[in-house]
């Protein structure tokens, strides 16, 4: 689409010359990629590029939306950079209607991720450096030298740690080949599904291994009955209560928070998340530190229970970096309260208690909840003042690269700013320089000296640069279309692990294997190589994907009766040429079978819905294995209602060459009938 | 004679056609027989209040239009 | 006043199912029993749509007709209801109704085995006292006396399932068709009888 775009003269000249850093390096590459090439390896012709394209170019703004069928691909973190190198080049991010939109699966993704369960983060993104634990252990008020002994060494503590989708390796894999002192002996599963992760074959392997393995969670899930099959004992379900049987805040995919309040009280022996949390920290004899600035209740049944307002107010008291520091448990029950005096186009208040705010207060929501900051409806948007939810490129990459500046150009500042120029990201330093300084108060200037705009708890310098300058605190740069640090700086091309052309794998390998990538050795090219010629064996492509029935792993949706019933059985869309060729009606059992040696016994779904070539399944089910019904090993009473086969018994070897994110979308398999 | 029945039959079924009449059927034959039902309005909520019981459900009814909210 | 109509806006319909499921949660009926079900037409290829499909409410309704035991009857507002404590189960109404609307708790079982029929009441209850226990048991909610509508059409994401008050709904769709400049590609006058170009050539044929 961009070489079309290109070609055509359709991109947004003023805007790249502006905001956006290293275009013509991808230019360059983008114009190798002719229309004929295009086709040779997606398969889709010009015409419907071009139409696309086209359609993009002269109907702005418009957005793109995704959601895993990007991301889970070796070459997830290309797709997701051209993506949004597609939309800068029309000028369509930082505009209402505009950007790109990432669609989270379920309730709450985005405020789990914002507090940091990723391996190579604290919480708010703020990496796993010596600074960043200083800062975090500041605002949970213990001491980092405390902190510090509770890790083997330092290193352990700012080294990345293993990805969830690697979790298996990390048992599995020889010691000596792994970046830790130990192989994983324990694995807590904590409200995830390990039919969503691929290689069960090997997944059930490794519980066989562990020492210990607990699930936490409403159902017993796939992960107990797996576990089941492998071992008698050390495995402990500890179960947790769902989000209606306790309140808090909520953070949906617009970055925007909810406040959800207690439907009911607590089924059975379910305790909340954060009440095992506490047990767990006693137990282990930290639970003084876990809740330095937490009052703990009792709850009803005398277990300790930390107040969640309190857990919200310390997030906000420490995560300055995305702004989720505005949104006080005060101001988001006050938004929930007066929902109906926000407007439903722009979601702003007009008028009310909550004038002027943005419903729910998308981060980022600078500065103390006492500046009033309305929250941020669309991000890096240059034509509203930064308290008015106005915003630009961040600069966090250093001011130059290669003698070409990182700054936005002059006169593309957030509105009204005081200054209207790229700048550098806020601290002591620059502010003093400015003459800003003496807009701190005393006992400001007391907190922020030596800080920066992220790491000052007193919020005075985001508050002098927000409301008396109307600058952005973490400055003002262009986005990057070339991204120097990562492996592929220019997205590119590259075969699958499996792929069904060998001679594009010969064209477009992927890179060489890894020795180290976050704590684990890493196949590439030589898996690639090996099977490049699996296709003969494996003639068909694989993906997988979501139904709207369920969600996620599906144990909780297939225990629900009202939807199990709407989806009784695991099936694979076919298309009618492949069912033929293979000698199945609709409605057949069949055999997918994929080079891990999985087998799936299924429900062939005959269907024009996928081409000739491709088959599809939902990755929503388990408890069947390998053809077998799994009931025997849930505990009784508890199997869902609908149980199937889990697609990924049979998805294949291969990661994100930056992320680590499993590739689910493409792999091959064979069909027979069963 | 037969001739005449279907000349007969016509023109009535003809003049049957022209006229108005009701949409909904009476169903004489039978007969609902069973319990009675009561009407909407004059359940615990509404007591009988039939102004009241149709303007909530005008209001839901409206409800279902979303270019009102941005009119 | 009122008369009681649904109406499936099949260009906004996107088969989630949040209608069945309403369904199902609000009246709780057993697996197997479904007032409400989402069909899908062209499955899988370009110009697919779907409909969501239960008791359409008929003015002059097949089942009333064929009923044996005079089970069924019509409310003020044009809503078929029945008298469940008459039903026999035998299946006549099934047969008759061409929406696949009346359901049979035991299924395709042989007659007087199939159970009572049940089917949408229009969230209308039935001849038990309104709001009351045993009327929830038998017919589920009866949110109309509660000055509600269906709970299908009001839980509608992108509000493609309409309830209510026939000339009111027949409004919203009207708005919608001038607005968007088309009506529905899977039903209505074009669908069933061919478009005019396509009349034309019969039309001659039956003037012959």
């Amino acid at each position: 689409m961009l070489y079309h775009i290109f070609k055509n003269g359709w991109e947004d000249k003023a805007y790249i010359d502006a905001r956006v850093f290293g275009l013509d390096k991808v230019k360059a590459e983008v114009m190798t990629w002719t229309p004929e090439r295009v086709q040779d390896v997606t398969g889709i012709p010009e015409a419907e590029v071009l139409r696309i394209a086209e359609m993009l170019a002269k109907n702005k703004p418009s957005t793109v939306v995704w959601c895993m069928g990007q991301t889970q691909h070796t070459v997830g973190n290309a797709n997701v950079r051209a993506m949004c190198i597609l939309q800068l080049v029309l000028g369509n991010v930082g505009v209402s209607g505009g950007g790109t939109n990432i669609f989270r699966g379920h309730d709450n993704v985005q405020g789990a991720t914002d507090v940091g369960p990723n391996p190579d983060s604290l919480p708010a993104y703020y990496g796993l450096a010596a600074g960043s634990w200083k800062h975090w252990c500041k605002v949970w008020g213990v001491d980092y030298e405390w902190v510090k002994s509770q890790f083997a060494s330092q290193a352990m503590m700012e080294k990345s740690g293993i990805t969830v989708s690697r979790w298996i390796d990390g048992v599995l894999e020889k010691n000596e080949a792994i970046d830790q002192d130990s192989n994983l002996r324990a694995v807590v599963y904590w409200g995830m599904a390990p039919n969503s992760q691929t290689r069960g074959l090997e997944m059930v392997e490794a519980m066989k291994k562990l020492d210990l393995l607990v699930v936490i969670d409403p159902y017993p899930s796939a992960t107990a009955a797996m576990a089941a099959m492998m071992r008698k004992d050390g495995v402990y379900l500890l179960p947790a209560c769902t989000q209606f049987e306790t309140s808090g805040s909520r953070t949906a995919s617009n970055r925007s928070i909810q406040w959800g309040e207690k439907v009911i009280e607590p089924l059975f022996e379910s305790k909340p998340d954060h009440t095992l949390m506490y047990a767990f920290a006693k137990k282990f004899g930290f639970e003084k530190e876990l809740c330095k600035n937490i009052k703990v209740n009792k709850d009803k049944q005398g277990w300790d229970e930390p107040e969640i307002e309190d857990i919200l107010r310390e997030i906000n008291r420490g995560a300055w970096t995305i702004g989720y520091t505005g949104q006080s448990p005060e101001r988001l029950k006050l938004h929930m309260k007066n929902m109906h005096t926000f407007d439903v186009k722009t979601l702003r208040a007009n008028g009310g208690p909550c004038d002027g705010d943005y419903f729910g207060l998308p981060w980022p929501c600078y500065g103390t909840p006492e500046l009033k900051h309305p929250g941020t409806p669309n991000l890096y948007d240059t034509s509203k003042h930064v308290m008015d939810g106005g915003g630009n490129f961040r600069a966090n990459f250093g001011v130059e690269r290669d003698g070409v500046s990182l700054l936005a150009a002059d006169g593309s500042a957030s509105k009204g700013a005081a200054l209207q120029m790229g700048y550098p990201e806020f601290d002591h330093v620059l502010l003093k320089k400015l003459g800003w300084w003496d807009d701190l108060t005393e006992d400001e200037k007391k907190a922020a000296e030596g800080k920066n705009w992220k790491t000052d708890l007193s919020g005075g310098i985001q508050r002098v640069v927000l409301k008396v300058y109307g600058c952005h605190p973490f400055g003002n740069a262009r986005a990057r279309a070339l991204v120097w640090n990562f492996p592929d700086p220019v997205p590119l091309h590259r075969e699958p692990m499996y792929s069904p052309r060998p001679d594009l794998v010969d064209k477009y390998p992927q890179p060489d294997d890894k020795k180290v990538f976050w704590r684990l050795p890493t196949l590439y090219k030589s898996l690639q190589t090996k099977v490049r010629d699996i296709s003969k064996e494996y003639p068909l492509i694989m993906t997988s994907g979501r139904l709207v029935e369920y969600e996620g792993g599906g144990d909780e949706t297939r225990s629900n009766p009202w939807l199990a019933e709407l989806q009784q059985e695991m099936f694979c869309e076919v298309n009618p040429r492949d069912a033929n060729n293979a000698g199945f009606r609709n409605n057949d059992f069949m055999w997918v079978e994929t080079p891990t040696k999985g087998r799936m016994k299924v429900r062939a779904q005959v269907t024009e819905r996928v081409a000739p070539g491709t088959v599809f399944l939902p990755f929503h089910f388990a408890g069947w294995w390998q053809g077998k019904d799994m009931l025997e090993y849930y505990p009784e009473g508890a199997a869902p209602i609908v149980r199937g086969e889990s697609v990924n018994q049979g998805t294949t070897y291969g990661y994100d060459s930056v992320t680590m994110m499993q590739e689910t979308k493409t792999t091959l398999c064979r069909v027979t009938k069963a | 004679m037969k001739k005449a029945l279907f000349l007969v039959l016509t023109v009535t079924v003809g003049l049957v056609a022209c006229g108005e009449y009701s949409q909904v059927p009476n169903y004489k034959q039978g007969n609902y027989q069973g319990k009675s039902d009561v009407r909407p309005w004059e359940g615990e909520k509404f007591a009988g209040n039939k102004q009241a019981w149709e303007n909530a459900l005008r209001a839901r009814n409206q409800g279902q239009t979303e270019y009102n909210r941005i009119k | 006043m009122a008369r009681m109509k649904f109406l499936c806006d099949t260009e906004r319909c996107i088969e989630c199912n949040g209608c069945v499921t309403a369904c199902k949660n609000e009246n709780e009926t057993p697996w197997g029993v479904n007032r409400r079900r989402v069909v899908t037409v062209n499955d899988g290829v370009p110009g697919e749509r779907s409909v969501s499909v239960a008791c359409m409410h008929c003015s002059d309704a097949p089942c009333m007709a064929v009923c044996p035991t005079d089970c069924f009857y019509k409310t003020e507002e044009g809503v078929v209801l029945h008298n469940k404590d008459a039903c026999i189960g035998c299946g006549y109404c099934f047969f008759a109704c061409p929406f696949g609307a009346p359901q049979f708790p035991n299924g395709p079982a042989a007659f007087g085995a199939r159970g009572k029929m049940d089917k949408c009441t229009f969230c209308a209850g039935g001849p038990e006292e309104n709001g009351s226990k045993a009327e929830f048991e038998k017919y589920g909610r009866n949110r109309l006396a509660e000055g509600k509508l269906p709970l299908c059409a009001e839980m509608c994401s992108t509000k493609a399932l309409l309830a209510g008050d026939a000339p009111v709904i027949s409004d919203i769709y009207r708005e919608r068709v001038m607005r968007r400049g088309k009506a529905g590609e899977a039903w209505g006058w074009n669908t069933a009888y061919g478009k005019p170009e396509q009349a034309a050539p019969a039309a001659k044929e039956a003037a012959k």
